[in-house]
């Protein structure tokens, strides 16, 4: 086996080769907001940020799989809203947690039935379907409550977001654990090599014998279940179902995936660049807040550091390919 | 072909399911999303096609048009709901569109309804700046304009609350409470100083703690962007960086709440908090001070009043009596012992006794 392959298969060598930029932004980051404000790098700030950050994580998911697929999804923030208030309503009807969730995650699932028919039975753009959906879900959800948010009178489901397992916010394991199923589903199952393949040359795949239209509703399918979860999470965290939850979600989760070095051509990109990216201007918002930074700074400071991320990124992955190259030329 | 049926069928149930939602719930609030000036009159029988406007202007039988920033927000639902509530009390047609927060919308709407030859012409303005050119063809119209909230230049008068003394009321009350509790007031406040009116209200609590003579200190002011989830975010980290906090004031009643979820999710003593909010918009706000939580006060606006307001003050403007600049809605501090005094329940609903919001005045 060559250096490059070896490299290749080891997990640092994936971290090295994909992320290593964005993970050294990220500590550079956390180091400077360290030495800025002594309430940054304690325990209980760094679970309150990953804790903040679970929704978009998980939305995260979802999106990267999307993107990857060659498609997009803008209704992702109206979703949070569609689908959080619809279990809150039927969670205070019953009383009953468990339907609540059920009603969501159908929700998320009918949504996401719903993207892909439009994308892949009527072969509407996904860019101009989604922003039809988006409005369609805020604009029903905005009918049905009358944009009166709905308290939750179920007591536990605030647990969901709020609570803790020991010392890890139950949203974080939450998080753990989706993160760890689905990037063995991108990386080691023919479905995620699927995903990859429509993403990076839809042609192709159809020739090799590929579903390219199943397999793109499959995934706006799981995606919009992710949007769900990521809904009761929020929630769960809000206390109520908000009519007006998840406005300007979308970009957010897009751009962390995009700073994530997702291509948004589809076909390339990593689930873990995906959430490091989220970890990114989850901390950076967090580190404004207690450094009591003017809130008309913030998407100033948010846009540079973004901007400077990506071109160490880009960067490095230059110089790192430069360097591949001339150890493969070697070994030859 | 059977594709075809298929995806056809699909779009018609689709279509049906969106329409018997909306038809379901949209009861209330006229408006639509077609950007049409959807309109509907105090007995709700007309459109803005369909709609005579009366002759009549003898000061007791005339029509309002009144063009709402966004009635999407439970707020303005109720301004709405306390002006065609008056409306309907005094025999006068009110006519409403919603600019869903679009000032170009607000002046196609607002031009319609001269057009239409409106008696009175109400504007909540999206932005103040953009409104001067329509009311001025509106004055030329001889329409009377009456702003909401706030004033343009040019208006007849303008209808709400003082919103920096409203603040100041808010504070001095704060500042009480913390002295008759013997607390050393240590306050998160959850602003929005992107809007003037917020700005204000945050100006006039700190004038109103000062005023009190309360022992306080400010530890931190955070945007909410009149928000639960940003209030939420950014509360959790105000409260980890300064875990002393002990008090809380919003700017409004989701700014309020989310400070207060924050407070919780940054793993503080809830026991601790005290909370005052500013609005008392709501089904939010009269459940957060009903239920057992730490908002021990809102700074009540009574919203339903302000619209009855409008439509008393156009009522005087059609009458040809003179107005101040600033026609006041009155505030005040209300708490849960308190909250039935202004309040009464009418089965799940609560319904404002306007005599009881009068006599505030007096």
């Amino acid at each position: 086996m060559n250096q490059l392959a070896k490299r290749k298969n080891s997990f640092f060598g994936l971290l090295q080769m994909d992320q290593s930029g964005l993970l050294i932004a990220l500590i550079a980051i956390g180091i400077v907001l360290s030495i800025l404000s002594p309430a940054f790098f304690t325990p209980n700030n760094i679970m309150n940020i990953l804790r903040q950050a679970s929704p978009s994580m998980i939305a995260a998911i979802g999106m990267t799989m999307i993107i990857l697929s060659g498609e997009i999804d803008l209704s992702v923030g109206s979703l949070q809203a569609f689908a959080g208030v619809l279990g809150v309503m039927a969670m205070n009807y019953t009383g009953n947690i468990f339907v609540g969730i059920i009603v969501t995650l159908g929700a998320g699932c009918s949504a996401g039935l719903l993207n892909g028919f439009l994308v892949t039975k009527l072969k509407l753009n996904s860019l101009i379907a989604t922003l039809g959906t988006m409005a369609i879900f805020r604009g029903v959800i905005m009918v049905i409550t009358q944009a009166v948010s709905q308290p939750i009178k179920v007591k536990g489901f605030s647990e969901i977001g709020m609570g803790s397992i020991g010392i890890f916010p139950t949203p974080l394991l939450i998080v753990i654990f989706l993160i760890a199923a689905f990037y063995f589903v991108l990386n080691n199952t023919a479905f995620g090599r699927y995903i990859y393949a429509v993403g990076g040359n839809k042609e192709a795949s159809a020739l090799a014998g590929l579903s390219v239209s199943r397999i793109k509703l499959q995934v706006f399918v799981i995606g919009n279940i992710l949007f769900s979860i990521s809904a009761i999470i929020l929630t769960s965290r809000l206390d109520s179902g908000q009519a007006i939850a998840g406005v300007g979600m979308e970009m957010t989760v897009i751009a962390a995936v995009i700073l994530g070095g997702v291509s948004l051509n589809g076909g390339i990109g990593s689930l873990t660049g995906a959430i490091i990216g989220v970890l990114i201007l989850g901390v950076l918002q967090n580190g404004l807040v207690l450094m009591d930074v003017n809130t008309f700074y913030h998407d100033i400071v948010r846009g540079t550091v973004i901007i400077i991320a990506v071109y160490i990124d880009v960067r490095r992955k230059q110089s790192a390919d430069i360097r591949l190259l001339k150890e493969s030329q070697a070994s030859l | 072909m059977k594709k075809k049926l298929f995806v056809i069928a699909l779009c018609i149930m689709m279509a049906a399911v969106m329409l018997a939602a909306c038809s379901s719930g949209g009861g209330d609030a006229g408006s639509t999303d077609d950007g049409a000036a959807t309109t509907e009159t105090a007995d709700g029988a007309a459109d803005a096609e369909n709609t005579q406007t009366p002759a009549s202007t003898d000061g007791t039988s005339f029509t309002i048009g009144y063009v709402c920033n966004f009635m999407s927000h439970e707020w303005y639902q109720n301004v709405t709901n306390g002006a065609k509530r008056r409306a309907e009390e005094l025999g006068i047609t009110l006519e409403i569109a919603d600019a869903n927060q679009d000032s170009s919308q607000q002046i196609s709407f607002a031009e319609n309804f001269i057009a239409k030859g409106v008696d009175v012409l109400a504007l909540t303005p999206v932005d103040a700046t953009t409104l001067g050119p329509v009311i001025e063809k509106a004055k030329d119209a001889g329409i009377i304009v009456i702003t909401e909230s706030n004033p343009v230049g040019g208006e007849y008068t303008c209808v709400g609350a003082d919103n920096k003394g409203a603040g100041k009321q808010a504070g001095e009350w704060f500042g009480n409470y913390g002295k008759d509790n013997n607390i050393d007031l240590k306050f998160l406040l959850v602003g929005f100083p992107n809007f003037e009116d917020c700005r204000l209200r945050v100006e006039g609590f700190k004038e109103g703690l000062e005023a009190s003579g309360a022992k306080y200190s400010i530890e931190q002011e955070i945007d909410s962007q009149g928000g639960k989830e940003k209030a939420l975010q950014g509360a959790t980290d105000a409260c980890t960086a300064n875990p002393d906090i002990n008090a809380i004031f919003g700017i409004n009643d989701d700014s309020t709440q989310g400070g207060v979820q924050g407070y919780k999710a940054a793993g503080l003593d809830s026991s601790k908090l005290s909370a005052v909010g500013y609005g008392l918009e709501g089904v939010v706000g009269r459940e957060a001070l009903q239920d057992d939580t730490p908002i021990v006060a809102e700074l009540a606006m009574f919203p339903d009043f302000v619209g009855a307001c409008i439509v008393d003050a156009s009522k005087k403007a059609v009458a040809g009596e003179d107005l101040p600049e600033r026609y006041l809605t009155p505030t005040t501090m209300v708490t849960k012992e308190t909250y039935g005094d202004f309040y009464t329940q009418e089965g799940d609903a609560w319904i404002l006794d306007f005599d009881a919001v009068e006599a505030l005045l007096k």
